[in-house]
């Protein structure tokens, strides 16, 4: 690898900005509506309890219920299309966050190992995710959700063949 | 490995059965004292046994359960595999692979050095909580066993990347023998660092554990005081004026008189070594410590200091390694007592490249002196000053609180400075308490931009940069800068052959 020595032009550099990103699953949204449904049909439950049990007015427990509703909704929604994939030749990065948004890459030759990962919801509507470990603690690891499972596999696999080269 | 024997399954020194039963008895009476002795005093009896027989049985059965401990924990080699096994009851069998070892520690405390042995403790990277100590060896043959398993782990690294042309280096290994250590700290020194320690923090620390143990003992700690307090409770009440600065003044000299204790105990002796191979600190009066860092494991080295070290012109150095747990300093190689001189030579010696070619020097944009001020400054005062509708006696600190916040986040603000140079990258953060980090871009594991709402309508972006000792933050840059700032790190991440790890 002789770049290390050349003299490089910053405008010259592979811009990340440039990478087409993959969109996530259309699945993956009612997945994730899902479980904030179940969520709220929870939390529903416990402030019927609570307003039976309570004097104060109705709307006091079911105004902020409503607002948070529409709110998640909203950004949900929203954001979906934000997220997203990239892999280039060289590293993986994700993309996400209409409120807070963030995009991290992670270069392959740091990558300690990768591995699929299903939840409960995950295996109802048949999506996964890959989740990217690097050394140290978990807080620089990187995770790619919302794909469909055998694409997850696909995904771990390349990953991994690609990172081990550089071990 | 000849001389080491490892081939086969082997023990501890036997004195080892010492150190074992003294650490079961140092867990067995804390469990026990709060347990029994606080329940039921020195009247405690069972099946007509006096508190003292019992401790004599207990004594015994600890005992033997040591010596089966130590009977039944095994350390060997096989394959590329460094194996321990241990447990009395269930069969513990932990392996650790040669090359996910990280680093190779020894310690002593005070047990081990009336005993005259060490303990070896091996960490790897990724595994939590796993014990991995070999709690008595004899020194000569615990340094041995560290070299040959760091220069093992060398080798199993090195077959693992044969991709790369990079020349073999040779086994690592910082010998410190009979050189001039960088940073000694004598007696005068660890005064100066001991007084000039964060003297609030170590205040807090000592209230919380002691506000601990008076909960717990409250009935054996108070108790005799109780009529002497009843008496004296309206008295108290009345002289609360001149208790409560009496109290303060206290607080003070405790905490300052526990920060020297601390100094004391963690910085004796210290001695920090450095050179190309990499870094190695002794310390310790009552155990002492010993770590070493290869060259090739630092991820970062950072320099904080707070008003009172910067006044007698002193600085703490900070070397992070990789680390499974997110490295707090702590953990890490932390040298109190360095000297701006000493610090520019540690590094010199591993940044020689440093402050030759800076490209560009960056501040962040307003926006974080208004988050700042916001957050810290206006909202509290807010709420400062509505305190004076409930009567609260304070409310009139208002307008000085908001004006010294506002003073301190100014300063602050001014502080952060990205400053970049073609390998490495600079942090400089805090007026108060100034600290500056270093990491080689080829460090960097992960480079994460980030934009919240109120950046977005002004286009800044935050830019994190994570290695494998932790991350650090620039705040509030140009999003253009930020990208391309990426756009390096990535460059120099990917097109880097040099180990990192």
């Amino acid at each position: 690898m002789l770049l290390e020595n050349l003299k490089i032009d910053p405008s010259e550099l592979p811009d990340i900005e440039e990478t087409a990103f993959e969109k996530l699953e259309p699945d993956y949204l009612w997945m994730r509506l899902t479980g904030w449904g179940l969520f709220f049909v929870v939390a529903l439950g416990v402030l019927i309890v609570v307003n039976f049990t309570s004097e104060a007015p109705a709307w006091l427990f079911f105004g902020p219920w409503g607002l948070l509703l529409v709110l998640v909704f909203f950004v949900e929604i929203r954001g979906f299309g934000i997220k997203g994939y990239a892999i280039r030749q060289k590293d993986v990065s994700y993309k996400s966050g209409l409120i807070w948004f963030s995009m991290t890459s992670v270069p392959l030759n740091r990558i300690q190992h990768c591995e699929v990962s299903q939840g409960p919801l995950g295996r109802l509507f048949e999506l996964a995710s890959v989740r990217v470990y690097t050394a140290g603690g978990s807080s620089s690891d990187l995770s790619i959700r919302g794909l469909k499972k055998e694409q997850a596999h696909r995904l771990r696999d390349y990953i991994t063949r690609l990172s081990a080269e550089y071990e | 490995m000849n001389k080491l024997q490892l081939e086969e399954p082997k023990r501890q020194s036997p004195v080892g059965v010492a150190v074992i039963f003294f650490r079961n008895l140092r867990i067995a009476v804390n469990i026990l004292v709060t347990a029994i002795f606080v329940q039921f005093g020195t009247a405690f009896s069972i099946l007509g046994l006096s508190i003292y027989q019992i401790a004599i049985i207990l004594g015994i059965i600890f005992l033997i359960i040591s010596y089966l401990q130590y009977r039944r924990f095994f350390f060997f080699v096989k394959d590329d595999k460094f194996i321990i096994e241990k447990g009395l009851i269930s069969r513990d069998k932990i392996t650790i692979p040669f090359d996910r070892i990280q680093t190779v520690n020894i310690r002593q405390n005070i047990i081990q050095q009336l005993l005259s042995v060490v303990a070896l403790k091996i960490d790897t990277a990724g595994s939590k909580g796993k014990e991995m100590e070999i709690a008595a060896l004899e020194k000569s043959y615990a340094r041995e066993l560290q070299k040959f398993l760091i220069e093992k782990k060398e080798l199993e690294s090195e077959d693992a990347d044969e991709a790369t042309t990079e020349k073999k280096e040779k086994p690592f290994e910082i010998s410190s023998e009979g050189k001039e250590p960088l940073v000694h700290l004598g007696l005068t020194e660890l005064l100066k660092v001991g007084l000039t320690e964060n003297h609030l923090r170590s205040g807090i620390f000592l209230f919380a554990v002691i506000n601990g143990y008076i909960w717990q003992y409250e009935e054996y700690l108070l108790k005799p005081f109780e009529p002497f307090l009843k008496e004296q409770a309206n008295n108290i009440l009345a002289q609360g004026l001149i208790l409560v600065p009496l109290a303060l003044v206290l607080f003070v000299v405790i905490s300052v008189v526990f920060s020297l204790i601390q100094t004391l105990l963690r910085y004796y002796d210290l001695r920090f070594y450095v050179n190309l191979k990499g870094v190695q600190l002794k310390s310790g009066l009552l155990r002492r410590n010993e770590y070493q860092i290869p060259v090739n494991k630092i991820q970062q080295i950072k320099w904080k200091s707070n008003p009172l070290r910067a006044w007698v012109k002193l600085r703490t150095l900070v070397i992070k390694q990789a680390s499974s747990e997110e490295t707090s300093d702590k953990q890490s190689v932390s040298v109190p007592g360095s000297s701006p001189r000493q610090l520019i030579t540690v590094l010199q010696e591993f940044f020689p490249e440093r402050s030759k070619k800076i490209l560009t020097t960056l501040a962040p944009q307003n926006l974080l002196f208004i988050q700042l001020a916001v957050w810290l400054a206006i909202i509290p005062s807010f709420v400062l000053g509505a305190s004076y509708f409930f009567n609260a006696p304070l409310y009139w600190l208002t307008p000085v609180y908001l004006l010294l916040a506002i003073f301190f986040i100014y300063r602050y603000y001014h502080s952060v400075k990205l400053v970049l140079m073609p390998e490495v990258l600079e942090l400089k953060k805090g007026w108060f308490y100034p600290s500056a980090t270093y990491v080689k871009f080829y460090k960097l594991q992960n480079v994460k931009l980030k934009q919240s709402i109120f950046q977005k309508r002004r286009k800044l972006m935050s830019i994190t940069f994570y290695t494998a000792a932790g991350d650090v933050t620039m705040p509030h840059l140009k999003a253009e800068e930020a990208k391309a700032i990426y756009n390096y790190c990535l460059y120099k991440i990917e097109s880097s052959t040099q180990s990192w790890m």
